[in-house]
């Protein structure tokens, strides 16, 4: 019982023995089998995690997709808003420029037939001032001086006249 | 007295006497792979049956013990220890189950454990850290100490081997007496003390202080 | 000289009296240890096993010391 022999050696082979024997019937199957439970459990994890990934991936593209219609439809809006806005501006521009053209020439119109009419009148005028101061102060008549002193006076009341016309 | 002794069972011509421990060592080794091959045979990954459950759970828990001391990266070391742990759980307590003596209670066989326990605490420490640190680390911290840390590499298996082999001895000990004085009833308790509970508490005591030397050793 | 023997073998058995006083205190140590933090009750009783059998191992070597007074001094 106290004594150490040859017994040891075999004690240590017998363990040995075991220890391989067991190993290769008990330990390495059920690690084995536990481990390819494990691959499976993450595999399944894995493949959900996998399919709410592509779920939500497909939702972030609708949203995307939806994000990306709604401005479309607002720059079109806005486009059309503006094109509509610039042709008003210009149709309204057109009709005032018209308008002012028209006003310009009829203006000029009337102010050109005032002139005229107003020449007329003036040369008239002259010539029957020139005739009645003739007549009135007969043999002075034809006088160079005199006949100046008529158009100075026509055309100082020429101009006042034109100043009150303006 | 004739209780205590090891008999020789029989004589090789060559080899010499073969011990009952021996012996008795032969045929708990007989049971547990014939066990384990009956109990492995069809296992399944999916729908496993309550034995198979059972061995699971029961190889999990070794093997989450030895990984929460060694860690996940010394798994090679698992099967040996689960190995020595099983033997010990069944030769302890095959003296209620089954009549035989233990042979644990025989010197040799703990003292084979103890330098099979040896020889691994010290290829661990070689193989984690290499033979230049493991040469190195017996004059840790002062090289004072290196008498004391050569004699810890004797001591610690000598410490495996007297605890398992005391315990047992004591146990089958007071049971013979026991035996002696009343022979009937009173044994059937405290057997369940000695035997199976020491005998379980000292298979795992070995494999716990194997396992925490090795640790030590690869530090 | 045979109770020489016996007296010897009696007073190395006489190691138990410190295992029992060790294990003794490591054990209620260890009881207040859980009663004060539950949850650490694993930690605490690994290490308690751990404790008492290094505790144990004095009173088996004056066992062991006992028997060989016996069985080699008859």
């Amino acid at each position: 019982m106290l004594q150490l022999n040859l017994n040891l050696v075999w004690e240590m082979i017998n363990l040995i023995v075991l220890f391989l024997l067991l190993r290769h019937f008990l330990i390495r199957p059920v690690t084995d089998i536990m481990e390819k439970r494990k691959k499976l459990i993450a595999d399944g994890l894995q493949n959900a995690q996998d399919a709410q990934n592509d779920a939500m991936k497909m939702k972030q593209e609708y949203e995307d997709a939806l994000k990306g219609a709604k401005q479309e439809s607002v720059k079109i809006l806005e486009n059309a808003r503006t094109e509509a806005k610039s042709e008003y501006d210009r149709i309204v521009g057109e009709a005032g420029e018209r308008a002012g053209s028209i006003i310009e020439s009829a203006k000029e119109t009337v102010r050109m037939e005032r002139e005229k009419t107003m020449n007329e009148l003036r040369s008239e005028i002259a010539g029957l001032a020139v005739a009645s101061a003739g007549k009135i102060l007969g043999r002075q008549a034809g006088s160079g001086d005199d006949q100046n002193l008529y158009d100075q006076f026509l055309e100082e009341v020429g101009e006042a006249h034109e100043d009150t016309d303006k | 007295m004739e209780e205590l002794n090891c008999e020789t069972v029989f004589t090789l011509p060559v080899i010499g006497g073969i011990s009952e421990s021996v012996v008795v060592t032969w045929i708990i080794m007989a049971v547990l792979v014939l066990l384990s091959v009956i109990l492995v045979r069809n296992l399944r990954v999916e729908n496993p049956g309550k034995v198979q459950l059972a061995l699971e759970a029961a190889i999990g828990w070794a093997q989450d013990f030895f990984e929460g001391i060694l860690g996940k990266e010394n798994r090679r070391y698992f099967p040996y220890l689960i190995t020595v742990l099983l033997f010990l759980g069944a030769s302890n307590t095959i003296a209620p189950l089954c009549g035989f003596k233990p042979p644990t209670k025989d010197l040799n066989v703990t003292a084979a454990l103890a330098v099979m326990s040896m020889c691994l605490i010290e290829y661990s420490g070689i193989r984690k850290n290499g033979l230049k640190h493991w040469a190195k680390h017996f004059a840790q911290p002062v090289p004072v100490v290196a008498p004391i840390m050569i004699l810890e590499v004797v001591i610690r298996p000598l410490s495996l081997c007297m605890r398992l082999f005391g315990n047992m001895l004591a146990g089958f000990v007071v049971m013979e007496l026991l035996k002696t004085v009343v022979p009937v009833l009173v044994p059937i308790p405290v057997s369940f003390y000695f035997d199976i509970f020491d005998g379980l508490l000292q298979a795992y005591v070995f494999v716990f202080l194997t396992a925490l030397f090795m640790n030590e050793e690869m530090e | 000289m045979e109770t020489l023997i016996a007296i010897g073998a009696g007073i190395a058995v006489l190691t138990g009296i410190g295992a029992g006083i060790g294990i003794g205190l490591a054990t209620a140590k260890a009881t207040e240890a859980i009663a004060r933090q539950p949850e650490a009750e694993g930690k605490i009783s690994k290490t308690l096993i751990l404790g008492c059998a290094l505790a144990e191992a004095t009173a088996i070597y004056g066992f062991i010391i006992g028997l060989l007074i016996i069985f080699f001094l008859q």
